[in-house]
């Protein structure tokens, strides 16, 4: 979600300013375009990343309890009981370090395809696309590996 | 002021520049004419150090550009102001920011007072009132968000503008007034500039010296009169079209 949301966002505002020249115009007027461009996206994603995971936690709990209780029919107690059983804060703290992986690969693959772009909206666009795409395969297998480690870990 | 000696670019296997080697008086304004991917703009951008050199270098104020790289060349930057074809506004910001941002990026500590002050001066000199201070570049006619650029491009008060076709994309009145800005920052602020156009009627009202390129390299160089009388068949070809209607 935070890539469609965001990260087409920053690949797009990225590639427009990089085919209309503003970027160039930018490092003519002695500003770096990484420092004034890639780093605050860097680090709003830093930021941002463990406190949407946060909420999506949130949300996913509440969810999950609506759906329980008045659903599923299961009593409140024992939900809450077999939850706090069910999940450690070191599952909480694991999904919040995987957050901050995400949130900088997303930030620097798409601030890259930004840079990248060319050849007007068409080269925009497939920038976008790209930085989409790779984002989210890159997401997928880190999260792979996290898991494969953890589960490693914990044999 | 530049120096740009035998300097050769390629991209892949397309040569864009073969040896050009040109030179532009401190106070002067020089104007690189040619036709559509004759390498005017490529040969700019060596200039102001966005494209290295395979070969040659270029000199300004006898610092070699095409041999600094980071901090170095970001200091060298700042001796410039470049005005792009698209004028390269920041789309996101207002006509003030837009001005402003070189004074707020490059002088940091300028008091407030003073950044406003400036912005408004440069804004007159390209005959521009405060009323478009709070206007997004979309708000703005192609005309303005030039005038807006040199605005820009001049509120740090450089040594060099550098001018990426000026006038492109312009109606005919626009034009003359663009080309009147460009003699009007040259006279009033004493700036060194470098035109690089395929405009001839704009070419020769506002160039000191100009050089004709052609397949990468200089085919006639000179004062307007000089490169009129060039007997490059090319230039005779290129100036000609234009001639011919006056």
């Amino acid at each position: 979600m935070i890539i469609g949301r965001s990260g087409s966002a920053i690949s797009t505002e990225l590639g427009t300013m990089r085919v209309t020249e503003q970027i160039d115009a930018m490092e003519t007027m002695a500003v770096s375009p990484i420092q004034y461009l890639v780093a605050p996206r860097l680090v709003a994603s830093l930021m941002m990343f463990p406190v949407l995971t946060m909420l999506f936690n949130v949300l996913g709990f509440g969810g999950a309890y609506l759906m329980g209780i008045y659903v599923s029919a299961i009593p409140p107690g024992p939900f809450i009981a077999h939850t706090r059983e069910l999940v450690v804060p070191g599952d909480i703290l694991h999904g919040l370090a995987k957050s901050l992986v995400f949130g900088a690969a997303v930030a620097v693959i798409t601030c890259w395809r930004g840079f990248s772009a060319s050849g007007g909206a068409k080269g925009v666009g497939d920038g976008t696309t790209r930085a989409v795409v790779m984002s989210s395969i890159s997401v997928l297998v880190m999260d792979y590996a996290f898991t494969l480690v953890s589960v490693g870990g914990g044999r | 002021m530049i120096q740009i000696d035998d300097l050769w670019k390629s991209f892949g296997d397309h040569e864009v520049l073969k040896g050009v080697t040109a030179h532009i008086d401190k106070g002067t304004t020089f104007v690189v004419l040619g036709g559509s991917g004759s390498g005017k703009t490529v040969l700019m951008k060596h200039v102001i150090g966005l494209l290295k050199p395979d070969r040659g270098t270029v000199r300004v104020n006898g610092i070699e550009i095409d041999k600094l790289e980071g901090r170095e060349l970001t200091e060298a930057r700042r001796m410039f102001g470049m005005v792009f074809q698209g004028a390269a506004l920041f789309d996101s910001m207002n006509v003030f920011d837009n001005v402003a941002f070189p004074l707020r990026e490059r002088k940091r500590g300028m008091p407030a007072d003073e950044v406003r002050a400036r912005v408004i001066d440069k804004l007159k000199v390209v005959d521009l009132g405060e009323d478009v201070l709070t206007k997004f570049p979309a708000e703005l006619s192609g005309g303005m968000r030039k005038r807006v650029s040199l605005a820009r491009a001049l509120v740090s008060e450089p040594q060099v503008v550098l001018y990426d076709e000026p006038t492109t994309g312009l109606d005919p009145i626009t034009t003359d007034y663009v080309d009147d800005m460009i003699v009007s920052a040259k006279e009033r602020l004493g700036v060194t500039s470098m035109v690089i156009s395929h405009d001839i009627a704009s070419a020769f009202k506002v160039a000191d010296r100009l050089a004709v390129l052609y397949d990468g390299r200089i085919a006639a160089q000179g004062t307007p009169d000089e490169v009129r009388a060039s007997t490059h068949p090319f230039v005779q070809r290129f100036l000609s079209l234009w001639f011919k209607k006056q």
